[in-house]
């Protein structure tokens, strides 16, 4: 009887923390959410200043973005939502479409604003894939010491890794410009 | 000639006795319940029957109490309890972290809505783009017809 006892508290207390961590990443998700808020209110307060037209390509595009984003984190779970973004910092279509922004990006205004975006974005995937970043690090230094790390170059799983190396470097150029 | 006064002195404050503490705790408890606060309302109520059973006890029967009390919280239950408090003290914290990001917002907005209404730029921002209603869903990444660079490769 005291055993049932026991594992009816433990159930209890585990769910009760369960809660708590489903809170918490609700918080958090909340708290990038409002960062992408901000962001997108920095880039709308130039257009109001005049420094930024409205219906220019750099404009919609970052609007777009940046509205993917906030969409994603208020809708996709966590689960899927690094998965995605993996994918879409990943693309060569996305790829594509940032070589461009730095190219046409001439305020430093908007290329704050887009080292904004690419800091609060590599922050999100990295505190939601933290325990993935650390797996794939410990099997890729394993592999590495027995000299076959075949394993990362097939694709059989999203690494977050190179999805951080990718917005790092992008961060980078918007860096430069935002500098200049 | 004039004659000097004494300065008058202020009459000393009553001592706070034990009817004004009443009265105050009263209050105050009753300020609890009109504001929702009944947590704390009922942990208030609990802590004061825990007390006076506490006083009621013959005192050659207390260290009895105490240590079956001790004896309990050494074993699973007092496990519980701990995760009990813990898990209270975390609701508290989250809860403030959770006003605090929301005044933050709060005040972001204030300064944003000070610039507009002062401000004096005359530009308008003619299309609302929005999470929701701007943009066309898809699974991977934003599409829309126009955002592609119409100049990709001119620039």
């Amino acid at each position: 009887m005291n055993t049932l006892i026991f594992l009816l508290v433990a159930t209890l207390v585990l769910y009760v923390m369960f809660l708590h961590i489903h809170a918490y990443d609700e918080l958090r998700l909340t708290a990038y959410r409002f960062r992408y808020f901000e962001l997108r209110d920095k880039l709308a307060m130039l257009v109001v200043q005049g420094k930024l037209r409205e219906d220019s390509w750099e404009y919609k595009h970052i609007v777009e973005t940046i509205n993917f984003h906030i969409e994603s984190v208020e809708t996709v779970s966590i689960i899927r939502l690094v998965t995605m973004l993996i994918k879409y910092h990943t693309s060569s279509e996305e790829q594509r479409q940032v070589r461009a922004l730095t190219k046409r990006i001439d305020d430093p205004a908007v290329a704050k604003i887009m080292v904004e975006y690419m800091e609060t974005t590599m922050d999100l995937i990295r505190r939601n894939s933290r325990v993935q970043l650390f797996l794939i690090g410990a099997v890729k230094r394993v592999l590495d010491a027995r000299g076959s790390s075949t394993l990362f170059g097939c694709g059989l799983f999203e690494n977050p890794s190179e999805a951080l190396a990718t917005i790092e470097s992008n961060k980078s150029a918007f860096s430069a410009a935002a500098a200049a | 000639m004039p004659t000097r006064q004494k300065p008058k002195q202020a009459p000393p404050a009553p001592a706070y006795n034990k009817w004004e503490f009443l009265r105050d705790f009263c209050n105050r408890f009753f300020d609890l319940f009109n504001s929702g606060k009944i947590y704390p309302a009922f942990g208030l109520f609990v802590l004061g029957i825990v007390t006076l059973i506490a006083f009621r006890i013959p005192d050659n029967q207390l260290p009895g109490v105490v240590g079956q009390l001790i004896e309990m919280l050494q074993g699973s239950v007092g496990l519980a309890y701990a995760l009990l408090a813990l898990s209270n003290v975390l609701w508290v914290w989250q809860y403030r972290e959770q006003r605090r990001m929301y005044l933050r917002e709060i005040d972001r907005l204030a300064a944003i809505r000070q610039e507009l209404m002062h401000g004096t730029s005359p530009v308008l921002i003619k299309e609302h783009r929005s999470s929701t209603g701007q943009q066309q869903e898809s699974y991977l990444m934003p599409t829309k017809l126009d955002a592609a660079d119409p100049n990709e490769g001119n620039s």
